[in-house]
């Protein structure tokens, strides 16, 4: 009885008859249930891109972390011959204002035509963070007084010395001129003129 | 589950000696630096020009060499090379550029002649850009001054 029903109970779809099945030709067509289904993942190849990836990213890793806020309105020079740079406070100078750690301070039409070299806003934040740096540290670490100038490179050198002269005044004195590692002076020569005019366009 | 199985043969023995290493809490270990990594990466190399002001005081210990006097001058009309009381006018190339390779060229001729020469004043006309002053500096120091103070040209 049991081997009667088996032959009864067939699973649903196309079924040949006994001579198509048989054939060599059209046979392997209704054969394809009996082919296994099972895909293994290849996880070999998959762990060597990621620890590939994980060794890249290593290496671009920094513990210092982002210490300028990239803008896109302030394109930095290259220079070669550069430094590490280190905590300190930052002044951004674009072509229409300068800041200091994010907070606007002056904006340069105002001062181009000022005939004294100083910026007093700017002056009063530096010595500012001065103070509260020499607050918080006590009298445990000397100030060095390094400052960062994170400056466009469309910026001409007035607005440059005046903010240096700031700096200088209220007690900054290793003053530190953000770039991007590139080729430098080495690459060729410096921009000229009309570059410029791009650039600040 | 995901494994290797690492045969380490003995068929004969009763126990079984296949190994499954898991490689899913490996798997995820790696997708989890991946992404902190990702996150955490620095794209672009920022690094810094040491400069002094001119007239500010001197961060060295060590008193400082008698040594000649070095100023370059950037004007519209090019560089401007003073070494004690010759002077040097290094012209822009014809497309109106600063010709830094001729500065670098001048300045380790100089550093050569005067190994202790440690300081450069670099000074620049208001309209002067930015760049071309970081340029100027960049090629100080390539020429192993690392003493550059900024000044404002008279």
């Amino acid at each position: 009885m049991a081997r009667h029903m088996e032959n009864v109970i067939v699973r649903p779809g196309k079924r040949p008859g006994k001579r198509l099945s048989r054939s060599k030709v059209f046979g392997n067509k209704f054969n394809k249930g009996k082919h296994a289904t099972n895909v293994e993942l290849n996880l070999t190849s998959m762990i060597d891109v990621f620890v590939l990836l994980v060794i890249f990213l290593i290496q671009q890793f920094s513990a210092d972390g982002d210490l300028l806020f990239m803008t896109d309105r302030i394109k930095m020079p290259e220079a070669a011959n550069y430094e590490q740079l280190e905590r300190a406070p930052v002044i951004q100078v674009s072509s229409e204002d300068i800041s200091i750690e994010g907070a606007r301070v002056a904006q340069v039409a105002d001062i181009e035509g000022e005939e004294y070299w100083n910026i007093p806003a700017l002056e009063e934040k530096l010595r500012d963070q001065k103070k509260a740096f020499e607050v918080v540290r006590g009298s445990g670490e000397d100030f060095k007084g390094d400052i960062n100038i994170q400056a466009d490179k469309a910026v001409p050198f007035k607005i440059i010395k005046r903010v240096m002269y700031s700096a200088n005044q209220a007690g900054y004195f290793n003053i530190n001129f953000a770039v991007i590692a590139g080729s430098g002076a080495s690459g060729g020569s410096a921009g000229g003129e009309g570059e410029a005019a791009g650039t600040t366009g | 589950m995901a494994g290797v199985s690492v045969d380490t043969g003995g068929g004969g023995g009763k126990k079984a000696v296949d190994l499954q290493i898991p490689l899913v809490p490996f798997i995820d270990m790696l997708a989890m630096m991946i992404t902190f990594l990702m996150m955490t990466a620095v794209w672009t190399q920022i690094g810094k020009l040491q400069v002094s002001q001119s007239g500010g005081p001197s961060d060295s210990s060590e008193p400082p060499k008698p040594t000649l006097q070095l100023n370059l001058t950037l004007t519209e009309q090019g560089y401007r090379l003073t070494a004690g009381s010759e002077a040097v006018d290094i012209g822009k190339t014809p497309d109106g550029k600063f010709d830094t390779a001729k500065l670098v060229e001048k300045l380790k001729a100089i550093k050569k002649d005067n190994p202790d020469q440690r300081a450069i004043t670099v000074m620049a006309e208001d309209s002067i850009q930015y760049e071309n002053l970081v340029l100027a500096v960049d090629s100080c120091l390539e020429a192993e001054l690392p003493d550059v103070s900024v000044s404002a040209a008279m």
